[in-house]
Protein backbone atom coordinates (compact mmCIF):
# COMPACT_ATOMS: atom_id res chain seq x y z
CA UNK A 1 0.00 0.00 0.00
CA UNK A 2 2.74 2.57 1.20
CA UNK A 3 5.05 1.63 -1.78
CA UNK A 4 1.86 1.85 -4.23
CA UNK A 5 1.50 5.11 -3.17
CA UNK A 6 4.87 6.15 -3.33
CA UNK A 7 5.08 5.04 -6.97
CA UNK A 8 2.09 6.80 -7.68
CA UNK A 9 3.54 10.32 -5.94
CA UNK A 10 6.90 9.68 -8.10
CA UNK A 11 4.75 8.81 -11.37
CA UNK A 12 3.45 12.37 -10.47
CA UNK A 13 6.81 14.07 -10.53
CA UNK A 14 8.01 12.08 -13.36
CA UNK A 15 5.18 12.96 -15.87
CA UNK A 16 5.44 16.52 -14.72
CA UNK A 17 9.25 17.11 -15.39
CA UNK A 18 9.14 15.28 -18.36
CA UNK A 19 6.52 18.15 -19.71
CA UNK A 20 10.23 20.08 -20.00
CA UNK A 21 10.70 23.76 -18.34
CA UNK A 22 9.27 27.04 -19.59
CA UNK A 23 12.13 29.62 -20.87
CA UNK A 24 11.52 32.50 -17.69
CA UNK A 25 13.01 33.36 -14.57
CA UNK A 26 11.99 30.80 -12.26
CA UNK A 27 10.87 27.96 -14.42
CA UNK A 28 11.31 25.59 -11.79
CA UNK A 29 8.39 27.61 -9.83
CA UNK A 30 5.17 26.45 -11.70
CA UNK A 31 6.50 23.15 -11.82
CA UNK A 32 6.86 23.40 -7.48
CA UNK A 33 3.44 25.07 -7.83
CA UNK A 34 1.56 22.43 -9.89
CA UNK A 35 2.87 19.59 -7.38
CA UNK A 36 2.49 21.19 -4.30
CA UNK A 37 5.97 21.82 -3.02
CA UNK A 38 8.35 24.44 -3.12
CA UNK A 39 11.74 24.86 -5.43
CA UNK A 40 14.18 24.04 -2.88
CA UNK A 41 11.95 21.12 -2.57
CA UNK A 42 11.60 19.70 -5.84
CA UNK A 43 15.50 21.06 -7.27
CA UNK A 44 16.84 18.55 -4.51
CA UNK A 45 14.45 16.13 -6.02
CA UNK A 46 15.77 16.11 -9.65
CA UNK A 47 19.67 15.79 -8.00
CA UNK A 48 18.50 12.83 -6.15
CA UNK A 49 16.97 11.55 -9.57
CA UNK A 50 20.14 12.02 -11.01
CA UNK A 51 22.29 10.79 -8.10
CA UNK A 52 19.49 7.92 -8.38
CA UNK A 53 20.40 7.27 -12.55
CA UNK A 54 16.57 7.92 -13.03
CA UNK A 55 17.47 11.08 -14.92
CA UNK A 56 20.50 10.47 -17.42
CA UNK A 57 20.89 14.45 -17.89
CA UNK A 58 19.01 17.27 -16.87
CA UNK A 59 19.05 20.01 -19.83
CA UNK A 60 18.70 21.03 -23.46
CA UNK A 61 18.05 18.77 -25.93
CA UNK A 62 19.04 19.60 -29.67
CA UNK A 63 18.28 19.16 -33.10
CA UNK A 64 22.08 17.80 -33.95
CA UNK A 65 20.85 18.45 -37.63
CA UNK A 66 21.20 22.32 -36.66
CA UNK A 67 24.07 22.53 -34.88
CA UNK A 68 26.44 21.06 -37.59
CA UNK A 69 26.02 17.35 -36.73
CA UNK A 70 24.30 16.70 -40.86
CA UNK A 71 25.28 13.78 -40.85
CA UNK A 72 24.91 10.01 -39.15
CA UNK A 73 24.68 6.08 -39.34
CA UNK A 74 23.58 3.30 -37.87
CA UNK A 75 26.04 0.96 -37.63
CA UNK A 76 25.30 -3.00 -36.79
CA UNK A 77 28.37 -5.10 -36.08
CA UNK A 78 28.67 -8.95 -35.44
CA UNK A 79 31.26 -8.70 -32.63
CA UNK A 80 32.26 -12.60 -30.92
CA UNK A 81 30.24 -12.53 -27.71
CA UNK A 82 34.14 -12.92 -25.90
CA UNK A 83 35.10 -9.64 -27.61
CA UNK A 84 32.26 -7.07 -27.02
CA UNK A 85 33.94 -6.11 -23.90
CA UNK A 86 37.49 -4.83 -26.06
CA UNK A 87 34.64 -3.27 -28.89
CA UNK A 88 33.04 -0.94 -25.72
CA UNK A 89 36.30 0.15 -25.17
CA UNK A 90 37.10 1.23 -28.94
CA UNK A 91 34.41 3.26 -28.87
CA UNK A 92 34.33 5.00 -25.38
CA UNK A 93 36.81 7.72 -26.30
CA UNK A 94 34.95 8.21 -29.91
CA UNK A 95 33.23 11.12 -29.08
CA UNK A 96 31.43 10.95 -32.43
CA UNK A 97 29.60 7.48 -30.73
CA UNK A 98 26.69 8.90 -28.85
CA UNK A 99 25.07 5.73 -28.54
CA UNK A 100 26.26 1.80 -28.26
CA UNK A 101 24.07 -1.26 -27.68
CA UNK A 102 24.60 -4.97 -27.59
CA UNK A 103 21.15 -6.19 -28.64
CA UNK A 104 19.89 -9.58 -29.14
CA UNK A 105 20.62 -11.10 -32.33
CA UNK A 106 19.48 -14.33 -34.88
CA UNK A 107 20.58 -16.50 -36.71
CA UNK A 108 18.87 -14.99 -39.57
CA UNK A 109 20.49 -11.68 -38.53
CA UNK A 110 23.91 -12.39 -36.53
CA UNK A 111 24.17 -8.61 -36.35
CA UNK A 112 24.61 -7.89 -32.43
CA UNK A 113 25.87 -4.62 -31.45
CA UNK A 114 25.20 -1.18 -32.88
CA UNK A 115 26.48 2.31 -32.93
CA UNK A 116 25.21 5.51 -33.92
CA UNK A 117 27.56 7.57 -35.33
CA UNK A 118 27.14 11.79 -35.60
CA UNK A 119 29.48 13.62 -37.57
CA UNK A 120 29.46 17.03 -39.47
CA UNK A 121 29.44 14.95 -43.21
CA UNK A 122 28.85 11.47 -44.34
CA UNK A 123 32.76 11.00 -45.24
CA UNK A 124 33.31 12.27 -41.66
CA UNK A 125 30.90 9.04 -40.44
CA UNK A 126 32.39 6.60 -42.57
CA UNK A 127 36.25 7.41 -41.28
CA UNK A 128 34.91 6.50 -37.90
CA UNK A 129 33.51 3.56 -39.06
CA UNK A 130 36.52 2.83 -40.29
CA UNK A 131 38.78 3.64 -37.65
CA UNK A 132 36.30 1.37 -35.01
CA UNK A 133 36.89 -1.85 -37.76
CA UNK A 134 40.54 -1.53 -37.78
CA UNK A 135 41.09 -1.16 -34.44
CA UNK A 136 38.50 -4.07 -33.42
CA UNK A 137 40.20 -5.97 -36.60
CA UNK A 138 36.35 -6.36 -37.44
CA UNK A 139 34.80 -6.26 -40.92
CA UNK A 140 31.88 -7.55 -40.58
CA UNK A 141 29.24 -4.40 -40.24
CA UNK A 142 26.47 -3.33 -41.94
CA UNK A 143 25.46 0.24 -42.80
CA UNK A 144 22.00 1.53 -42.26
CA UNK A 145 21.76 4.50 -43.43
CA UNK A 146 19.04 6.97 -43.12
CA UNK A 147 16.63 7.03 -46.16
CA UNK A 148 13.95 8.71 -44.58
CA UNK A 149 13.04 10.04 -41.01
CA UNK A 150 9.45 9.40 -40.24
CA UNK A 151 9.03 10.43 -36.48
CA UNK A 152 11.49 11.74 -33.78
CA UNK A 153 9.99 13.08 -30.70
CA UNK A 154 10.27 12.03 -27.09
CA UNK A 155 7.97 9.64 -25.65
CA UNK A 156 4.49 10.40 -25.14
CA UNK A 157 3.84 9.81 -21.14
CA UNK A 158 0.43 10.41 -21.34
CA UNK A 159 -0.49 8.07 -24.40
CA UNK A 160 1.25 4.90 -22.95
CA UNK B 1 22.77 25.50 -41.19
CA UNK B 2 22.25 29.33 -39.34
CA UNK B 3 25.50 30.17 -38.16
CA UNK B 4 26.16 31.25 -34.24
CA UNK B 5 27.78 33.82 -32.52
CA UNK B 6 30.03 32.89 -30.03
CA UNK B 7 27.63 33.61 -27.22
CA UNK B 8 25.00 31.24 -28.87
CA UNK B 9 27.77 28.32 -29.18
CA UNK B 10 28.47 28.87 -25.67
CA UNK B 11 25.07 28.96 -24.43
CA UNK B 12 23.94 26.15 -26.70
CA UNK B 13 26.91 23.83 -24.64
CA UNK B 14 25.94 25.08 -21.41
CA UNK B 15 22.24 24.48 -21.93
CA UNK B 16 23.35 21.03 -22.78
CA UNK B 17 25.59 19.69 -20.29
CA UNK B 18 26.01 22.01 -17.45
CA UNK B 19 22.69 23.28 -17.03
CA UNK B 20 22.69 24.97 -13.49
CA UNK B 21 19.70 23.50 -11.29
CA UNK B 22 18.93 26.43 -9.59
CA UNK B 23 15.93 28.56 -8.58
CA UNK B 24 16.99 31.11 -11.73
CA UNK B 25 19.09 28.94 -13.79
CA UNK B 26 18.94 31.37 -16.16
CA UNK B 27 19.93 34.22 -14.37
CA UNK B 28 23.35 31.79 -13.60
CA UNK B 29 23.84 31.11 -17.08
CA UNK B 30 23.48 35.25 -17.83
CA UNK B 31 26.28 35.90 -14.78
CA UNK B 32 28.86 32.72 -16.59
CA UNK B 33 28.29 34.42 -20.35
CA UNK B 34 28.20 38.02 -19.06
CA UNK B 35 25.12 38.94 -20.70
CA UNK B 36 22.04 40.43 -19.08
CA UNK B 37 19.37 37.43 -18.42
CA UNK B 38 16.37 38.95 -20.60
CA UNK B 39 19.17 38.59 -23.53
CA UNK B 40 19.58 35.01 -22.47
CA UNK B 41 15.64 34.55 -22.37
CA UNK B 42 15.39 35.75 -25.63
CA UNK B 43 18.26 33.87 -27.34
CA UNK B 44 17.03 30.64 -26.08
CA UNK B 45 13.21 31.40 -26.72
CA UNK B 46 14.60 32.33 -30.26
CA UNK B 47 16.63 28.47 -30.84
CA UNK B 48 13.48 27.06 -29.29
CA UNK B 49 11.03 28.48 -32.18
CA UNK B 50 13.83 27.86 -34.43
CA UNK B 51 13.69 24.18 -33.45
CA UNK B 52 17.53 24.12 -32.70
CA UNK B 53 16.68 23.52 -29.26
CA UNK B 54 14.05 20.62 -28.69
CA UNK B 55 13.43 21.49 -25.27
CA UNK B 56 14.75 21.83 -21.71
CA UNK B 57 14.51 18.81 -19.26
CA UNK B 58 15.09 15.81 -18.04
CA UNK B 59 16.66 12.67 -20.26
CA UNK B 60 14.98 10.32 -18.26
CA UNK B 61 16.01 6.29 -18.22
CA UNK B 62 13.18 4.01 -19.54
CA UNK B 63 13.98 1.31 -17.53
CA UNK B 64 14.43 2.97 -13.78
CA UNK B 65 10.47 4.94 -14.47
CA UNK B 66 9.29 1.16 -15.13
CA UNK B 67 8.76 1.33 -18.95
CA UNK B 68 10.40 -1.73 -21.62
CA UNK B 69 11.18 -1.14 -25.21
CA UNK B 70 12.54 -2.61 -27.99
CA UNK B 71 13.96 -2.02 -31.84
CA UNK B 72 12.11 -3.21 -34.01
CA UNK B 73 12.98 -3.95 -37.95
CA UNK B 74 10.38 -4.71 -40.70
CA UNK B 75 11.16 -5.99 -43.82
CA UNK B 76 8.43 -4.26 -46.01
CA UNK B 77 7.43 -3.79 -49.59
CA UNK B 78 8.93 -0.47 -50.92
CA UNK B 79 5.10 0.44 -52.28
CA UNK B 80 3.86 -0.43 -48.57
CA UNK B 81 6.58 1.72 -46.70
CA UNK B 82 4.33 4.97 -46.55
CA UNK B 83 1.28 3.27 -45.13
CA UNK B 84 3.90 1.14 -42.23
CA UNK B 85 5.35 4.05 -41.77
CA UNK B 86 1.91 6.00 -41.26
CA UNK B 87 0.49 3.09 -38.84
CA UNK B 88 3.81 3.01 -36.92
CA UNK B 89 3.69 6.59 -36.30
CA UNK B 90 0.47 6.61 -34.75
CA UNK B 91 1.40 4.88 -31.76
CA UNK B 92 2.33 6.41 -28.51
CA UNK B 93 5.11 4.51 -27.31
CA UNK B 94 7.05 5.32 -30.82
CA UNK B 95 9.79 7.73 -30.63
CA UNK B 96 12.02 6.79 -33.86
CA UNK B 97 10.96 5.74 -37.19
CA UNK B 98 12.81 5.53 -40.22
CA UNK B 99 12.92 4.10 -43.50
CA UNK B 100 16.59 2.55 -43.55
CA UNK B 101 18.90 1.17 -46.63
CA UNK B 102 19.06 -2.66 -46.59
CA UNK B 103 17.37 -5.76 -46.40
CA UNK B 104 15.50 -4.73 -43.00
CA UNK B 105 14.25 -1.64 -44.18
CA UNK B 106 11.55 0.20 -41.40
CA UNK B 107 13.21 0.63 -37.92
CA UNK B 108 11.26 1.76 -35.30
CA UNK B 109 11.34 2.05 -31.35
CA UNK B 110 8.31 0.61 -29.63
CA UNK B 111 8.17 1.88 -25.52
CA UNK B 112 5.34 0.24 -23.43
CA UNK B 113 4.26 0.00 -19.94
CA UNK B 114 5.02 -4.15 -19.48
CA UNK B 115 6.81 -7.05 -21.21
CA UNK B 116 2.85 -7.83 -22.06
CA UNK B 117 1.96 -4.38 -23.28
CA UNK B 118 4.66 -4.39 -25.34
CA UNK B 119 4.16 -7.59 -26.89
CA UNK B 120 0.54 -7.07 -27.84
CA UNK B 121 0.89 -3.94 -29.27
CA UNK B 122 3.83 -5.46 -31.41
CA UNK B 123 1.45 -8.07 -32.52
CA UNK B 124 -1.44 -5.13 -33.47
CA UNK B 125 1.06 -3.15 -35.04
CA UNK B 126 2.21 -6.44 -37.43
CA UNK B 127 -0.98 -7.86 -38.05
CA UNK B 128 -2.03 -4.69 -39.76
CA UNK B 129 1.95 -4.21 -41.43
CA UNK B 130 1.86 -7.76 -42.47
CA UNK B 131 5.67 -7.62 -43.28
CA UNK B 132 7.39 -9.75 -44.92
CA UNK B 133 10.12 -10.55 -41.99
CA UNK B 134 10.89 -8.85 -38.75
CA UNK B 135 13.36 -8.52 -35.80
CA UNK B 136 12.86 -7.34 -32.55
CA UNK B 137 16.34 -6.63 -30.70
CA UNK B 138 16.25 -5.45 -27.33
CA UNK B 139 19.36 -4.00 -25.78
CA UNK B 140 20.93 -6.69 -23.65
CA UNK B 141 23.71 -4.52 -22.65
CA UNK B 142 24.69 -0.74 -22.75
CA UNK B 143 28.23 -0.41 -24.19
CA UNK B 144 27.62 3.65 -24.32
CA UNK B 145 25.35 6.24 -23.79
CA UNK B 146 27.12 10.06 -24.39
CA UNK B 147 25.97 11.88 -26.97
CA UNK B 148 27.92 14.75 -27.34
CA UNK B 149 26.53 17.61 -29.60
CA UNK B 150 29.31 20.21 -28.58
CA UNK B 151 29.61 23.36 -30.57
Amino acid sequence: MHAKSNYEADNRIIRCLHRGLAIESRPFLTLAQELGTTEDALLEVIRSLITGGVIRRYGAVVRHDRVGYSSNVLVAWKIPEERIDEFEAVIQDLTEVSHGYERVSYPEWRYNVYTMIHGHSKDECLSVVERISSAIRIKEYTLLFTKREFKKRKLDLEGL
Amino acid sequence: MRTFDAIDSRLINLLQYEFPLAKEPFKELATRLDTPEDEILAKIRRLKAEGVIREIGPIFNSKMIGLVSTLVALRVPENAVDMAAQIINSYAGVTHNYEREGEYNVWFTLAAASDEALASTLEEIKGKIHPLGSLVVPVKRILKLKTNFKL
